[in-house]
Formats: C-alpha cells, structure tokens, sequence
C-alpha cells in the first residue's frame, strides 16, 4: 500500500507550562562530549588520560597531559543543530589541574519563510564547566570535582542550571585497567524563566556513573582500548550505558566504535577516527541519534604529551 | 485515537472531537526537516493558546505513527500508532510527556511514519 501523499501540518504554540515535570534529563543540559570520546559510545568514566570525558568524571582532568587545549565543531545537519566547544586544563598550585569547557549550540531554519523577520525567534544552549581533579598515590589515584553552569534560550524564555559532579579513577593494574566513578549532576534545577517573569523549575535527577577502561595492549603495531560505562540514579527512570573500542596503528591513526545507550532512548552506534601527529591531535566522530539524526564532531586539538597522551588505558 | 481530531471542511466523515481551525496571530513555515523526503510542505504556525496541532493528509487506509522526541532522541510522546483510514487528521499535543509532566521548554521533533513515508517537523514549545 502506498501513501501517495501527508501532508504534515504542524501548528506550533506557546504551551503555558504547569505541573510536575518528569524526571529526566533535561536535553538543555546534556553536551556532547569530545569526538575521541563520541566516538567511542560516549564511555569514558575511567578512561585516562581523556580529558574530553571530564564531563563525565571530573577526576580525568588530573591524568591528562598540561597544558592541553582542544576545539570542536559539531553539526546534526538533519535536525539543524550546530555547536562549538572549547576545553583547555592547565597545571595550577598545590598539584591540582584544572579543566575549563565551554559550549555553545543553536538550533537554525527555525522559520524559513524569508518575509518573516528571525531574529526574535532563538533557540540555544551555552554551558562552562569547570573542573579541578588532584593526583595522589603515584599517579594511580585520581579524584576530581567540577560545577557546570548552562544557559538556555527558547525563544525568550530563558534557562539556567548549576550542578555539581564528584569523581574518581583508580589504575587497578598498572596502565592496563582503569575503574571510575563519578556521581553527576549533584544539586542541580534548570530554571526557567518565561518572558513574562514566570518561573518554572524543570529537576535534573543526578546519578551514579561507573565505568571500566583498558587498554595497552599492542600486537606489533596495532593498539587496542576498550571502555565501558554503566549509569544510574533512583529519580532517573532508566540506566544508561556506553561501550567503546580504539585500535591504534603506530599511535598515530585511531579508528573507534561504539556503542550508547542513552536512558529513556534508543542506542545508537558511533564511529570515529583519530590522528596524532607529534603534540598535534585531529578527531573525527559520528553519532547516528536515533530520531534525531546523525549527529558530526571534528575536532583539533594540542597537548604536551604529543602521541604518547596520558597513559596506555585512554 | 483520543488525540485524533477530523479537520472540517475535508468532506469526509468526522471522528469525534473536531478541531477547529482558528484565526493565529502569527504564522510562518519552517523546513521539514526530512529534506529530501517526498514529504508535502510542512508549514509551522504560532498560536495563542496552549495546545499544538499535527494536521494530516492520508489518502489510503495506513498505519500511522507520530512520536515526539528531544533533542538527545528521547520519546516524549507517542501521539497516534494505528491504522486509519483515508482522510484529513488532526493530532493535538497538549505538551505533556507519555510520563505525564511537560518536558520543559525546548525544541522537539515530531517524527510522522507510514509505509513508504517518513518526514519530520520541528516543535517549539515555549512558555
């Protein structure tokens, strides 16, 4: 049977928002993260060495190679979203790293009848989370802190959101294996404030990150990592997890895969590539979000470790 | 079908619980965001009460779907998965998710499925 043609008339309105709000999430606050991580399933709670994963541990600033900067351009062409972010950690007093992140992303062609004047109609999300992390037995022990502060605008009405993440990764076996922790989104409501004044608090449920990651391990030389993730929180409806692979040639091509299970939605798959050249490191990452759409990260980076970034378990 | 409202004036038998078109003080298109697609036009209108309306045209008997998701690809709300037949539909989203809360402001994706059709819109809800 074929459906000739359907027309898809959408009305959109200004929904007067009341009620209890369901415990999830909010997608206002949820960044991605770097495309070495993207591209492996977003599981990155134990993985050293990876400061792109800061978001989920904060404790990883502290086994990253300092100073460390990196850019990222991300673009989900099908859903018209677009976003820039910029990490940078630093060595700071008293032996302690800090990590600073900035976002930024908007979603465009929100009207396209060109007579009618866009400017008023805006639709964006910006977010500076910063996280400090401190190395202690050896190197082996990592903790870390980090405080995220994001900013929403819907066409004019306008959010705000501060929460609190805590978080460890332990070298278990040398720089073969890795176990993290981290409890997120600690404290944290998205406040909404509507043009008119009106506030509306929107709870953003924490929850309890746990993660494996390994690696070191070469044949010749071919490297390979796997990382592993499993979340969960008692207001979060569903668990979230993430598992990911990276197998290296000569430390200098890295070709990930992965998989993310979001909670509440359905997995995708992941996919990326990396180069290391020197102190130089370009990634290359797609997500396909399901419903959404496939979502693209390249980003360009340098560090002080050059090829040999963090440890062997990344 | 409790969502599912008959547009008038389409000549064709009316389930229950008409929409009626009203006048809006703003309207404007947007992409579909299934470009591509051989999806009709999708134009998107502003309207001053709270309730969202999905329009559509089927012209043989299909199985339909719309489900709205976030931006991370979360299902909201599944307005309408059954079959129907031909004619014009509407679908009303009062803003509220399958869990019952609204989800908060954002954009949101309705996804509209049938054989040989997929298209997609853009869903702004503001306060």
């Amino acid at each position: 049977m074929t459906v000739r043609r359907l027309a898809f008339i959408p009305l959109l309105a200004g929904f007067a928002i009341a009620g209890e709000l369901q415990s999830q999430v909010p997608a206002a606050v949820q960044f991605p993260r770097a495309p070495a991580v993207t591209g492996m399933g977003s599981a990155g709670v134990a993985r050293v060495g990876g400061s792109g994963a800061s978001a989920l541990n904060p404790a990883l600033v502290a086994t990253t190679p300092r100073p460390a900067i990196h850019l990222t351009f991300e673009d989900t062409p099908d859903a018209d979203v677009r976003g820039l972010a910029g990490r940078a950690v630093f060595a700071v007093p008293l032996g302690l790293s800090l990590g600073i992140e900035l976002h930024t992303r908007r979603v465009d062609d929100l009207v396209e009848d060109p007579a009618i004047d866009e400017s008023g109609f805006r639709v964006g999300d910006r977010a500076l989370r910063t996280s400090v992390g401190y190395a202690m037995v050896g190197g082996r022990l990592a903790v870390g802190a980090g405080m995220t502060t994001t900013w929403s605008d819907v066409f004019g009405t306008k959010g705000r959101a501060t929460f609190f993440d805590l978080g460890a990764v332990y070298q278990i076996a040398g720089p073969r294996l890795a176990v993290g922790a981290a409890i997120r989104r600690l404290g944290g409501d998205l406040e909404w404030t509507s043009t008119s004044g009106e506030p509306l608090g929107v709870s953003i449920p924490a929850g309890i990150r746990v993660g494996l990651a390994s690696g070191g391990y070469r044949l010749g030389p071919v490297s390979a990592s796997i990382a592993a993730d499993l979340e969960h929180g008692a207001e979060l409806d569903h668990a979230a997890g993430a598992v990911g692979v990276e197998f290296g040639y000569r430390d200098v091509l890295l070709l990930r895969a992965g998989r993310e299970m979001p909670a509440a939605a359905e997995g995708h798959w992941t996919a990326g590539i990396g180069i290391r050249v020197g102190e130089l490191t370009l990634d290359l990452a797609y997500e396909a979000v399901r419903h959404v759409g496939v979502r693209m990260q390249i980003g360009a980076g340098w560090n002080n470790a050059g090829s040999a970034i963090g440890a062997d378990v990344r | 079908m409790g969502l599912a409202q008959k547009l008038p004036g389409s000549g064709i038998d009316t389930p229950p619980g008409v929409l009626s078109r009203r006048r809006i003080p703003i309207s404007f298109s947007v992409a579909s965001s299934g470009k591509g697609s051989s999806a009709a036009s999708t134009t998107a209108r502003i309207r001053a009460e709270g309730i969202m309306s999905l329009s559509i045209d089927v012209p043989e008997a299909a199985r339909v779907t719309i489900r709205i998701y976030d931006r991370t690809g979360r299902l909201i709300r599944t307005l309408v998965n059954e079959t129907v037949s031909p004619g014009q539909y509407a679908f009303r989203w009062d803003g509220r998710a399958d869990a019952g809360g609204p989800p908060g402001p954002g954009v949101y994706y309705a996804v509209m499925k049938a054989p040989g059709f997929s298209d997609r819109t853009k869903l702004i809800v503001v306060r």
